[in-house]
């Protein structure tokens, strides 16, 4: 077998990969946008269609306000310079209160989230804000590549050391973004929601954990696994602040 | 049909619509499969794709709607202008490709171009460039893989495991696993190193990889 190729190369890969992504995903508002203000551009007459394009420019803001808020905090997280504020969090009411979140979305494509866990779920060490920032992106998600009146499974477990918390969904992730520069040029080729992926990730890896991704039918299910540590080491809650 | 799976941005496409008089949005679809389920009970003649959803690709969708109904032209609509981005859906059978960064007078011209079967392409897109990329048949015997086989692909020529294959993927080792022998069935090769050998002979390495 040839060598792996240097750490380098595939940092570079994953940056490409990932800048990709974010491109992308800034582009989807931004888009929305420049349709909406047309709309009022060309019905100028229409207080009915103003108000509808005021509210919908209003989202796509903040749908970009909260991408870019992504990307620092994940370039925070990755370089390791996130402060990150460890307190005890009772686990079964983050996971209420992540689902209560999402309720709009769920009602919109009639889905139905089942969520299960032992009675022994009990409390972990964590950043509670980080932690539900996690959850809802994982389960945001889950809502949006699944088709419409599907069930989402939120199984959550203590394990030893970890909590481990699965969704489940029918459905997969996403199909990668085809946008090379050339055929034989892999670098623009994205993962759908990529830029919330790496933030659960980066996320999880802060807390001792990890993210997974599991296509448990290839095409049509899928389970994003979420873990962290039920107290993680000191080293990891104290990061070191910014010189 | 709209297909889109940003809400918003389909709201303001059929805000946009509205007033056209010979254009009536019948269905809207934020999924491939969300478009699928709808077919058997909708009528329309013309679809209108993102090219990145959640569940499939446009060009796949493309593909897929070709074999559902023959008949049904395809305008994809996208922020994505890459060259080969627009020959791949071309090439899926779509009659035109807009941009959604257009003036709306130029994507109703798309959508009534492309319902007339004629092709259209956004004037900022460069056509001689996408026109020879449709022709010829740049991937060669890459080209017999699936979009997803494909990524794998390009990560196993780096010489990476299935492990690491898995965890840039974000897909089950497993997984990993069955697209590497699919892979190498479906190129008639049955090493790693005659995979590297393959991908060197099609200029397919770049500098990083193996």
């Amino acid at each position: 077998m040839p060598n792996p190729p240097a750490p380098s190369a595939q940092s570079s890969v994953v940056d490409d990969n990932l800048l990709a992504s974010v491109l992308h995903d800034l582009r989807t508002p931004l888009a929305a946008m420049l349709m909406w203000q047309q709309a009022v551009r060309q019905q100028a007459g229409d207080a009915d269609l103003q108000g509808r394009a005021i509210d919908a420019m209003c989202g796509a803001a903040c749908e970009t306000v909260r991408l870019l808020d992504d990307l620092r905090d994940f370039t925070l997280l990755r370089r390791g310079r996130f402060e990150l504020h460890m307190a005890p969090l009772e686990l079964e009411r983050e996971l209420a209160a992540v689902v209560a979140q999402v309720a709009v979305q769920v009602q919109k494509k009639s889905l139905t989230i089942t969520a299960n866990h032992g009675p022994d779920l009990g409390a972990a060490i964590g950043d509670g804000p980080l932690i539900r920032r996690a959850l809802t992106l994982a389960l945001d998600t889950a809502i949006q590549s699944s088709p419409p009146a599907s069930v989402i499974q939120i199984e959550a477990k203590r394990l030893a050391h970890t909590i481990d918390i699965r969704i489940s969904y029918r459905g997969r992730l996403g199909a990668a973004i085809a946008e090379p520069r050339r055929a034989d040029d892999d670098r623009g080729r994205v993962p759908y929601r990529g830029l919330a992926t790496a933030l659960i990730r980066a996320i999880m890896e802060s807390h001792a954990g990890n993210f997974r991704v599991s296509e448990d039918h290839p095409g049509s299910a899928t389970t994003l696994g979420l873990s962290f540590a039920i107290a993680p080491a000191p080293a990891v809650a104290a990061l070191p602040n910014e010189p | 049909m709209l297909v889109d799976d940003h809400a918003l941005f389909r709201e303001g496409l059929r805000a946009v619509l509205a007033p056209s008089p010979h254009i009536e949005v019948v269905a809207e679809a934020s999924t491939a499969r969300e478009m699928m389920d709808m077919i058997p009970g909708v009528s329309f003649e013309l679809a209108i794709l993102d090219v990145i959803l959640p569940d499939a690709s446009g060009s796949a969708l493309t593909r897929e709607l070709g074999r559902r109904i023959p008949d049904c032209n395809v305008l994809a609509l996208s922020m994505v202008d890459s060259p080969f981005t627009v020959a791949e859906l071309l090439r899926a059978g779509a009659a035109g490709f807009a941009l959604k960064s257009q003036p709306t007078a130029e994507i109703i011209e798309a959508i009534k171009a492309v319902a007339r079967r004629q092709k259209y392409l956004a004037p900022r897109l460069p056509q001689h460039e996408i026109e020879a990329l449709v022709r010829s048949d740049i991937t060669g015997p890459i080209g017999r893989l699936s979009p997803r086989e494909r990524e794998v692909f390009d990560l196993l020529i780096r010489g990476w495991n299935n492990d690491r294959v898995a965890t840039a993927l974000s897909i089950a080792t497993r997984t990993a696993e069955t697209h590497r022998q699919n892979i190498m069935a479906k190129l008639h090769v049955h090493s790693a190193v005659e995979l590297i050998r393959l991908a060197a002979q099609h200029g397919l390495l770049r500098e990083g990889h193996a």
